[in-house]
């Protein structure tokens, strides 16, 4: 599932960039030093496959719903983790820039989502031990569900706590969690079983091509942990900085915790950690508009809610400001065509 | 399958555009490229029940269109194409979030809706963003843009590697699709079981592929690095273009105003 | 003069999974020469085109082109001499844009920015695709793009020009534009090609593969007669050969070719 522009905070996108920043630049010095430089010409073709593979929908028996392959895992058992990243990467790029699937902003996030799991931990940490040298059929189908399955769960359940500490879409974290979760189990389901019949094929013919990719990354010494922990670490820094400084409602996850906890009142110390950050808000924001609610609004279910300066007054210049607004946007915009055509 | 074929159109058609002979078209890159970085974060920065305020933030993509002469209803479809999307998630607000925060006259607006419309309005304007980047810069300039800002160079050789042989595997893989479905009569789409043998047969020709390519390249002296010498000038107009529709965002930012606008005309009556 | 002589002694090649690519084939190429290579498919044609730049190392017998032997250590030398053209332009021009392709091979040799742009030019207006030079190659022709994969070819300067079927997939138009444009090469050019009629037109000499071995070295006009060769090899004779169906006695072919010959000199 791929993140919307609409639905993130710059602090989210932003950090979630930097990982990814961080990811592209680890995986493209690690393709620097592999020595089969044949991988540049493979990697470029091979995401072009994906690219149009994932265009065609296949029916899936039994369900009558159609599916159509992700192709994180083949991309991570034909290139290798540092490859098939960038490759995916390089996919979802020109997706957000042509199709504009997800956003510009997001696509830090869906690199991550849909990269970073099936590349750094479906593969290595599923796929590979359970296939180990590759010989097996059984083990490769095993293999390729289980690490898909996976992959798509984290990738998943990061797209919910993307969403979540955005702020913008109200969707509580217990209802996103069960609507995401088990749909993409039935999606890491199908993946992996289109994967390892797909990557079965492949072997059959070219079985020096999953040799390829194996060995390359037996002899590199590779780290998973380091990575991990780096990148883990980089994004909650960043994260919580960002936040402080640019943040938008800690209200979503107020809300969340107030409707999946149940708990209804957040005094004592949450009060006061609400309302300093409140303050520096108020002080570090441009303008303060009616964009958020303040505190008091969850402490009582009564009707009037203590909503500060929303008064119909406001709400009617705001609404009459608007349209003029637009109707003066649109000016221009014919304007600026009727000086393009008397130019000519 | 005509989704495919319309696929291979559409990136074709829009890197057509980006060909285009305006002063837009003309600026390096990198302004466009910075330039749509800055209004998809000072858009996306507004709070959830923001409308108003974005509302003036239309003034960039609708001058984009008419200056670089791009077609208006081609890309309005595109993006209500992937509204749905927005739309699946974004419903779940009115639903959520019942206070009503707006009073219009007797009218009143619940929380959840205004945060939906404001979630479908930034929607449409991040999302004309990305494609009027696409339209008037074009793929591989936009790389090339990249690839001088900083971003790591097997990276942007992979994105160009990977749009050179897009409409060639877009191509094959939509000739495999028409002769099997011109010899499926009328079963359906296409079943598991043919997707398979399908997938991996395109999959063998990439790999084939791969290798004749690698070979052309080792033929022409190709030794692991890439060379690719573009110029690329950042001029006094690149800068102007990029300092100026940037102050105009931070100010939008900064500033509602509709509000002001309107308040000045409510301070007339 | 040694330079530029491609000369083969008893060069055999062995796929890797045990089907036997060519054997025994000695012949040897002298400057300016052009050569056409036929053969039914699967003859050898584009295994022995392989060998000529090294892309393939043969298992057995030696490849000498000028003073170097193709081995790993003279690639690049060898390389830089031999010019091969592939059958699909589209494996050939994998760079964003034309300019790019054709200055590949320059950049790659280490050539300055300056120098590299005059080849390109060159280059181009050789193949008469200067106008193409920004063009991305997805937007290309199939006439085209053959004529731009031969610029990204001649822009290193090659002495020796390896083509594997030119002329596969070009309409009549571009068809004969390549055929008058190979003319004025005057590199060594050795054609793999079904085209008959091409060889004839521009290759003075043909080499017949059948089998991966030679059947036959000579004379192209010569062998093209050899009706007993050709059928043995898989082949028949270029359509212009074939008579004409109005005065001359008609071939053996189920087709009618509807062509003006110049009956009187039938």
């Amino acid at each position: 599932m791929h993140m919307a522009d609409a639905l993130i905070s710059p602090a989210v996108g932003g950090a979630m960039w930097v990982a990814t920043a961080g990811l592209i630049g680890y995986c493209s010095k690690k393709i620097k030093e592999d020595i089969d430089d044949s991988k540049i010409p493979l990697m470029g073709v091979i995401g072009a496959f994906i690219f149009a593979a994932q265009m065609i929908n296949f029916t899936i028996p039994a369900t009558g719903s159609s599916g159509h392959l992700g192709g994180g895992m083949i991309l991570a058992i034909l290139l290798g983790p540092y490859a098939a990243f960038l490759t995916m990467a390089s996919v979802l790029t020109v997706q957000a820039l042509f199709f504009a699937d997800g956003g510009l902003l997001a696509l830090g996030c869906n690199i991550f989502n849909l990269g970073f799991f099936p590349c750094f931990v479906a593969y290595p940490f599923i796929y590979k031990r359970i296939v180990k040298d590759g010989q097996s059929q059984k083990m490769m189908m095993a293999g390729a569900t289980l690490a898909a399955i996976a992959g798509l769960q984290l990738g998943a359940f990061c797209v919910v706590l993307e969403t979540l500490f955005s702020g913008i879409s109200e969707l509580p974290f217990g209802t996103f969690v069960l609507l995401v979760q088990p749909i993409h189990l039935a999606i890491g389901i199908v993946e992996g079983l289109v994967t390892s019949a797909v990557v079965i094929f492949v072997w059959k013919s070219r079985p020096e091509m999953l040799q390829s990719s194996v060995s390359s990354i037996a002899d590199k010494g590779y780290s998973i942990k380091r990575v991990l922990i780096g990148f883990v670490a980089a994004t909650l820094i960043t994260g919580c900085a960002l936040s402080w400084f640019a943040s938008a409602h800690p209200d979503g996850l107020e809300w969340a915790m107030f409707k999946t906890a149940g708990v209804e009142e957040l005094e004592g110390p949450e009060k006061g950690l609400h309302s300093s950050l409140a303050t520096i808000q108020e002080k570090t924001a441009f303008l303060p508009d009616y964009g958020f609610k303040s505190s008091e609004a969850d402490h009582s279910e009564e009707a009037t809610k203590a909503w500060p300066a929303v008064d119909p007054g406001t709400s009617m210049s705001g609404l009459v400001g608007g349209v003029l607004t637009l109707c003066l946007t649109v000016f221009i915009g014919f304007v600026i065509k009727r000086r393009k055509a008397t130019e000519v | 399958m005509a989704t495919i074929e319309n696929n291979l159109f559409d990136i074709g058609y829009m890197d057509t555009l980006a060909s285009g002979t305006t002063s837009l078209h003309q600026l390096d890159p990198r302004a466009k490229l910075i330039t749509t970085l800055m209004f998809v974060i000072m858009v996306v920065s507004l709070g959830k029940y923001e409308i108003s305020m974005m509302i003036p933030f239309v003034v960039y993509p609708l001058t984009m269109i008419v200056s670089g002469e791009l077609p208006f209803n081609y890309l309005l479809k595109k993006i209500i194409l992937v509204a749905p999307f927005a739309i699946l998630i974004g419903i779940f607000n009115p639903l959520m979030d019942r206070e009503i925060l707006v009073q219009l006259g007797s009218l009143s607006i619940a929380g959840g809706w205004i945060s939906f419309f404001s979630i479908m309005i930034r929607f449409g304007l991040t999302v004309s963003a990305a494609l009027i980047l696409i339209s008037l810069t074009g793929f591989n300039a936009v790389c090339m843009a990249l690839e001088k800002l900083g971003a790591p160079r097997p990276f942007v050789i992979q994105l160009l590697f990977l749009y050179r042989y897009l409409f060639v595997l877009i191509d094959e893989t939509s000739r495999m699709v028409r002769a099997r479905s011109l010899r499926s009569f009328g079963s359906g789409g296409i079943h598991f079981k043919v997707f398979v043998p399908l997938v991996g047969q395109l999959l063998l020709r990439t790999l084939d592929r791969a290798q004749r390519i690698h070979l052309a390249m080792c033929c022409r002296g190709f030794d692991g690095h890439i060379r690719i010498s573009r110029s690329l000038k950042f001029g006094f107009n690149e800068i102007r273009f990029t300092l100026a529709w940037s102050l105009l965002f931070f100010c939008f930012r900064s500033y509602n105003i509709p509000l002001k606008i309107g308040e000045l005309i409510a301070g007339y009556f | 003069m040694s330079h530029h002589i491609v000369q083969a002694d008893n060069l055999h090649y062995t796929y890797p999974d045990g089907t036997a690519g060519i054997n025994s084939i000695c012949f040897r190429i002298t400057h300016g020469e052009s050569v056409a290579l036929v053969g039914a498919n699967g003859a050898g044609k584009s295994t022995l085109l392989l060998h000529l730049n090294g892309c393939l190392i043969p298992s057995s017998g030696e490849i000498q082109i000028g003073d170097y032997p193709v081995n790993k250590k003279n690639l690049k030398a060898v390389r830089r001499s031999v010019g091969m053209v592939f059958q699909n332009p589209d494996d050939q021009l994998f760079m964003p844009t034309v300019f790019d392709d054709v200055a590949f091979g320059p950049i790659n040799l280490g050539m300055h920015e300056t120098e590299v742009g005059k080849r390109v030019l060159h280059a181009l207006e050789t193949v008469g695709a200067a106008h193409l030079i920004n063009r991305p190659p997805y937007k290309l022709s199939g006439g085209e793009k053959r004529a731009v994969a031969i610029a990204t070819v001649l822009a290193t300067s090659p002495d020796i020009l390896v083509m594997d079927e030119p002329t596969s997939n070009l309409d009549p138009m571009s068809r004969k534009r390549l055929i008058n444009l190979l003319k004025t090469f005057e590199h060594t050019k050795i054609i793999a090609t079904h085209d008959l009629d091409m060889a004839l037109d521009l290759c003075e000499r043909t080499i017949v593969l059948h089998k991966g071995k030679i059947t036959a070295d000579g004379p192209t006009i010569d062998l093209f007669n050899d009706e007993s060769l050709l059928a043995h090899s898989g082949l028949e004779k270029p359509l212009r050969m074939q008579g004409c169906p109005i005065c001359n006695k008609q071939q053996e072919s189920q087709f009618f070719i509807p062509i003006k010959m110049d009956c009187a000199a039938g």
